[in-house]
């Protein structure tokens, strides 16, 4: 207990000088995902669903959504301006991979026209910043 | 005076310093080498998964008008939902906060729902019912500005529908992480279960509805969605409340309904009388 306060004692004014930097990261990346899903608005895709994270390196965050039969749909990514590489993966509802795009690329895309409806798990992993911080992923999910 | 503030400025970074070291050297504990640095080869991706469920964040509860419509095309049904929405007159003011966040995710549904098809003056409706709903659970200014600010554009017709949908869902997103700091950790999964329990009740009614229904049974059938809820429900026994115990109870029938490989006419009637027999207690 005494460790835990001393510690979150230790690490309050790292994370008060790291907030900023992911605040600012996370503004951009937000931004990137806006433009994306306006961007592709005269192509007649919408989006349909859209989130993003601050991780640590070598770990991931997994959305959940529901795609509908016959529909077809986009997955596009964005990354902080430190992000080198960025993987992103698609799962069915039974936990199987689908798609993987996992070559050295800080915003991969995925695009899936499923021929059932259910709940599908995108994994977006981070793979390398350059400069081994955390850092500023998300995606924005598109509907054609 | 330099050197004053060359002393302050060490003694302001000696815990970030500390901080660091303990970090690069954490005592009695192994360096978490995995955690730290890239792999030099990536390692593809596991084939299957079994933990996705359970750490997943669910992004899309409600399905976007458009993507839904099409949904239903695809399926064989060709109704809109606005020919079956009948709105109802719901008290977006009052002290029980869970209650009016059921009621004002039902609202959103709604608007968002019929929002192509919508006529100007409903559309407001729903968007002011909208920011009395919020208002209510501890949205705060920031969210009511906005929401003012995009009533407005809709009475000026500066605004496309498409548009609209963007500017809603930007709103949503920043309301439920105001929401789940300031109102507690019910209220932002009440809201979504409201959105989610009047859209299934609108989809059940058009499939009801279609002459031929072919595979559209199936776009009901989402249990992870309803287990999602069921687990954000869920808190310890002396804070729940009725009406929380209640959208769980249907939520449970359901989920056993949507569990199914498939599901046919009989199980789509039997979720549009759940949702029906809750949506009209709300």
């Amino acid at each position: 207990m005494k460790r835990t306060v001393a510690s979150l004692l230790i690490a309050l004014p790292l994370m008060l000088l790291a907030a900023p930097a992911a605040a600012d990261d996370e503004a951009e990346v937000g931004a990137c995902l806006r433009l994306i899903a306006t961007e592709k608005m005269p192509e007649g895709l919408r989006q349909v669903s859209s989130d993003l994270k601050t991780l640590l390196l070598m770990k991931e965050s997994v959305y959940s959504f529901t795609l509908f039969a016959g529909n077809s749909y986009q997955i596009h990514t964005c990354a902080g301006p430190n992000v080198t590489d960025l993987d992103a993966h698609l799962y069915d509802q039974a936990g199987k991979l689908l798609q993987a795009q996992t070559g050295v690329d800080r915003s991969p895309s995925l695009s899936i026209k499923p021929e059932t409806t259910g709940t599908y798990y995108l994994v977006l992993k981070l793979l390398d910043t350059g400069d081994a911080k955390p850092g500023s992923v998300g995606y924005v999910q598109l509907y054609e | 005076m330099n050197r004053r503030w060359t002393l302050t400025t060490g003694w302001l970074a000696l815990p970030a310093l500390l901080g660091l070291m303990m970090i690069a050297c954490p005592p009695g504990e192994e360096t978490p080498d995995a955690e730290a640095t890239p792999a030099a080869t990536k390692a593809a991706p596991p084939e299957n998964r079994t933990d996705l469920a359970d750490v997943a964040i669910n992004t899309s509860l409600v399905a976007s008008p458009t993507e839904l419509q099409e949904a239903m095309l695809h399926a064989g049904v060709d109704i809109k939902f606005g020919t079956l929405l009948e709105r109802r007159d719901l008290d977006l003011g009052g002290d029980d906060k869970e209650q009016v966040a059921l009621r004002t995710g039902i609202v959103l549904a709604d608007m968002v729902l019929t929002l192509n098809e919508s006529e100007k003056d409903v559309l407001i409706s729903d968007l002011t019912g909208l920011r009395a709903g919020l208002a209510t659970i501890g949205a705060g200014a920031d969210i009511d500005t906005t929401l003012g600010q995009i009533i407005d554009h809709v009475k000026a017709d500066a605004v496309s529908r498409q548009e609209l949908w963007l500017q809603v869902e930007e709103m949503r997103e920043a309301a439920y992480g105001e929401l789940a700091i300031e109102a507690g950790p019910q209220v932002v999964p009440l809201v979504q279960a409201g959105s989610w329990l009047e859209g299934t009740h609108l989809l059940a009614s058009a499939v009801l509805k279609a002459e031929e229904k072919g595979s559209a049974p199936n776009l009901l059938r989402q249990p992870d969605v309803v287990n999602y809820f069921l687990k954000q429900l869920k808190v310890g026994e002396g804070d729940v409340s009725d009406i929380n115990t209640l959208a769980r109870g249907t939520l449970e029938q359901i989920h056993d309904i949507t569990m199914k490989e498939t599901l046919g006419v009989e199980d789509v009637e039997a979720i549009h009388k759940l949702t029906a027999d809750l949506l009209g207690k709300l």
